[in-house]
């Protein structure tokens, strides 16, 4: 389900929230997504709540709705399963547990669906925000290990070329009147596949190569001075803050 | 440009020799001579061993026999930084060489390796961008750049070493016939040592007063451009073509200094 | 495969969390010494490889398409550490470039679509280099069976990790067969395009196939018995099994009982504890219950034994390694 998609999502505009910090960004999503995820289901007052908190950020940011729901569309096929919940759920356990059932089958999908969707719209928020290479060095300050950003951001960096190279190859075996419909005829493509990876590799030791040539001894050279963002972290914060209190209060007043 | 005396040969390279792991003899007791400030093309078919002598030159590749002196610098294990400052190599393919998020970045890996920090480093690279004409590229994401800009922001990305030597391999591959006339103006104007491997004939004749040809491993001619443009014994040899239509004797080749 | 937030409980989302970085922790000290150098570049291009991987669709029946997931066959072709820790950078970056997968799933998510696929597949892997003859075919065959033991054995790890932090009452036997059962057909497609993707690098590029590094490399003397992991592995599993028996054997409510016994239940907040770890629902459904649990209690000893093999086997110190011997220069 849900095949990945090459294009990032950065959203290009000038706001408070794209101009935070970017490890900041990543903990207040962190946590608000989380504190969201805590909140019992029962309270639907404060997921109702945390819509309109995670819509005013998205707002603020200057990211269209539009944009923000059509990309939401990864988690459909989620929501359709967690949809079926209530169906799934009754059956032949109906006659043991009677109507409770069938409730908890459509309080299951509630949950699903609020918890996706609100965690789905903060994800986004957070990619539309922030441009990749921000992202990845928001990583680096967390302390995510050097290796793991590294690897990450020459993935990102190569991402469109081997995926170019990939269509290229698929185009021309079209053109070449290849259309496979059934799973044994799917040879071309897993030969296309092998060469793509045979090219990677070698780009990946032409790449070192070329780091070499430039002096590169095992550590990637830090270009950005560290500023200081007391600011950032007080302003990210009403988000996540928010969340927190509303899933404490929520766990508090429901049974 | 700071550095050795005048009369220290910018490119040493002697007896050079190398078989890759598989077995394939690249190179088979290669010698070339580069005196400071000049500009030579090196000719030569796909698989003559061009681009193995270019990754030899900054140790990239070492040597199986033979010797690499870079501006009086001997090539071995304990000068491998200075003699990768010393020779900037500008890849094939810019894709390879601009691994960077943004051009700033990649500009700045560089120079930033070799231990300069702040001001100091953004001046570096600014000097570099303007040197390609590519100031307006510095925020860009390389692979968002067009063929020639690319070409051009890989040149920078050497340049801002401050290097001795340029070494670019096949520059003008795959560029629009306006993006190889910008990169012909841009080397033009740049006051270094530069070794151009090309098997781009016109491109040699207009930017190289000196070509030496490799076939096998080996230096098989050495000379004027236009005197070995016309040896259509040695072009033919080394399956080096001229473009049709194409008459070195009626072409004058543009100053060494652009 | 890339769930949202809220499928399982927060508490299981942390407990994968935990378990996914220790996964992910062990796979970077045995891949150290590999990645300090040229192989971070290199490991970056496999990523973008196994993303744009991810992209292709290929035909499965009658013009509906499927698209390889990759742990296994980043696995085979990198090594079990070195591809786990791509195929984590993909699922991580998927999350928070792309919003693909929800962030506090990130822990069940790496878990299942990178550290089992990649673990797993490479113990299967291993085991099938051992019974089928040291050809490329046999390299071929075990890498298929190695893929589609990995699909497999990712729906297997969802359907527990449903056992224990559900968010909603289904029972645990129509999951596991829901999730089991698409999870064998996308296998088959798994297996057939990572065999023969392997298949086409060996027939170029033998040496960049690390799971047949043998076949390109003369050493000898580093194939040492697989036996020694099978029995470890097998403890940590009998281990395992008991532990969801304790819990789970009893009755359906099987914590609520334990946390009876130890004299906790009247604390606080024990409602919140349990639906935390073990989401007494899972089991409902009085008739199928031992069904259920025995079904439960088998996979779950399966799957502990395959991924522990495969950490076991990627953590083993293996005398000279052949990467030295490898060609390592291709730029002609």
């Amino acid at each position: 389900m849900g095949a990945g998609h090459a294009h990032a999502l950065y959203v290009h505009e000038h706001s408070p929230v794209h101009r935070l910090a970017p490890h900041v960004k990543i903990v207040a999503a962190f946590v608000f997504v989380f504190a969201v995820a805590v909140t019992p289901r029962e309270a639907v007052w404060a997921f109702g709540i945390d819509l309109v908190a995670i819509a005013t950020v998205i707002r603020i940011a200057r990211v269209p709705y539009r944009f923000v729901l059509l990309r939401m569309a990864v988690i459909l096929p989620f929501l359709v399963a967690a949809l079926l919940l209530p169906l799934v759920a009754s059956g032949p356990q109906v006659v043991v547990f009677g109507v409770g059932l069938a409730t908890e089958g459509l309080w299951g999908a509630w949950n699903v669906v609020a918890k996706a969707g609100i965690g789905s719209a903060t994800s986004i928020t957070l990619a539309a925000t922030t441009e990749v290479p921000r992202l990845l060095r928001g990583l680096d300050r967390l302390r995510v290990p050097p290796v793991l950003t590294q690897i990450a951001t020459f993935m990102v960096r190569y991402l469109e070329v081997v995926a170019g190279e990939l269509s290229r190859q698929r185009t021309a075996m079209v053109a070449r009147g290849h259309d496979p419909r059934w799973l044994w005829q799917v040879r071309p493509i897993a030969a296309s596949l092998g060469t793509v990876f045979v090219r990677s590799y070698e780009r990946g030791e032409r790449v070192h190569a070329a780091m070499l040539a430039r002096g590169y001894e095992r550590t990637m050279p830090v270009l950005e001075p560290v500023v200081r963002v007391e600011a950032d972290w007080w302003r990210a914060s009403l988000l996540p803050a928010l969340g927190v209190t509303l899933a404490v209060v929520a766990l508090v007043v429901t049974p | 440009m700071t550095g050795p005396r005048d009369d220290v040969p910018a490119l040493v390279v002697e007896d050079l020799a190398f078989t890759y792991p598989d077995g394939s003899e690249a190179l088979r007791g290669l010698d070339l001579r580069v005196a400071r400030g000049e500009r030579v093309a090196v000719l030569g078919p796909n698989g003559a061993g061009k681009t193995t002598l270019a990754l030899h030159l900054n140790g990239i590749h070492r040597a199986t026999r033979g010797r690499v002196e870079v501006a009086g610098l001997e090539l071995e294990d304990a000068t491998l930084r200075e003699v990768r400052r010393r020779v900037g190599m500008v890849f094939q393919d810019p894709d390879d060489q601009l691994f960077m998020p943004t051009v700033r970045e990649d500009v700045a890996f560089g120079p930033a390796n070799l231990g300069l920090a702040g001001d100091e480093l953004l001046e570096r690279v600014a000097a570099a961008l303007a040197a390609v004409d590519a100031t307006h590229l510095a925020g860009r994401a390389p692979h968002h750049l067009s063929g020639g800009e690319r070409r051009r922001v890989a040149v920078a990305t050497v340049l801002a070493m401050r290097p001795d030597v340029l070494v670019l391999d096949e520059p003008t591959s795959g560029l629009d016939p306006a993006s190889r006339r910008e990169l012909v103006q841009v080397l033009a104007a740049l006051p270094v040592t530069q070794l151009l491997i090309t098997h781009d004939l016109s491109f040699a004749l207009e930017l190289c007063p000196r070509s030496v040809v490799i076939g096998g491993g080996r230096v098989v001619g050495d000379g004027p451009t236009a005197q070995l443009l016309l040896d259509e014994q040695l072009l033919a040899a080394n399956r080096l073509e001229l473009p049709y239509g194409f008459d070195p004797r009626t072409v004058a080749p543009a100053s060494p200094r652009g | 495969m890339h769930a949202p937030d809220g499928f399982l409980t927060a508490g299981t989302a942390l407990a994968t969390g935990v378990i996914a970085t220790g996964g992910v922790a062990v796979a970077l000290r045995r891949s150290g010494e590999e990645l300090s150098d040229k192989q971070v570049p290199l490991a970056g291009l496999a990523a973008a490889f196994v993303f744009a991987g991810q992209m292709v669709n290929f035909p499965v029946a009658a013009g509906t398409t499927g698209h390889l997931l990759g742990g296994a066959l980043a696995a085979v072709l990198l090594g079990p550490s070195v591809g786990a820790l791509v195929v984590t950078v993909v699922v991580v970056v998927q999350a928070l470039v792309f919003a693909d997968g929800g962030l506090t799933a990130l822990g069940y998510n790496t878990l299942n679509m990178a550290l089992v696929t990649a673990f797993g597949g490479w113990a299967v892997f291993r085991l099938g280099r051992r019974l089928l003859p040291a050809t490329r075919t046999g390299v071929v065959i075990a890498a298929a069976v190695a893929a589609f033991a990995s699909v497999v054995l990712s729906a297997v790890a969802f359907s527990i990790e449903w056992l224990l932090g559900a968010s909603a009452a289904v029972p645990f036997d129509r999951v596991f067969g829901a999730m089991v059962g698409v999870h064998v057909l996308i296998g088959v497609g798994e297996a057939i395009i990572t065999g023969l993707v392997v298949g086409s690098v060996l027939a170029t590029r033998a040496d960049l196939v690390r799971g047949a590094a043998d076949l390109t490399v003369t050493a000898p003397g580093t194939r040492r018995g697989i036996r020694p992991v099978l029995v470890v592995g097998i403890l940590a599993a009998l281990v395992v099994a008991a532990g969801v028996a304790q819990f789970a054997v009893s009755d359906p409510d099987g914590l609520e009982r334990v946390a009876e016994d130890e004299g906790f239940a009247g604390a606080a907040e024990p409602h919140a504890f349990e639906s935390a770890l073990f989401a007494d629902y899972a089991t409902a459904g009085v008739a199928s219950e031992s069904v259920s649990l025995a079904i439960a209690g088998i996979s779950g000893t399966l799957l502990t034994l395959v991924v522990g093999s495969g950490i076991l086997l990627a953590v083993r110190r293996r005398p000279e390694q052949p990467d030295a011997d490898r060609r390592t220069t291709s730029v002609v």
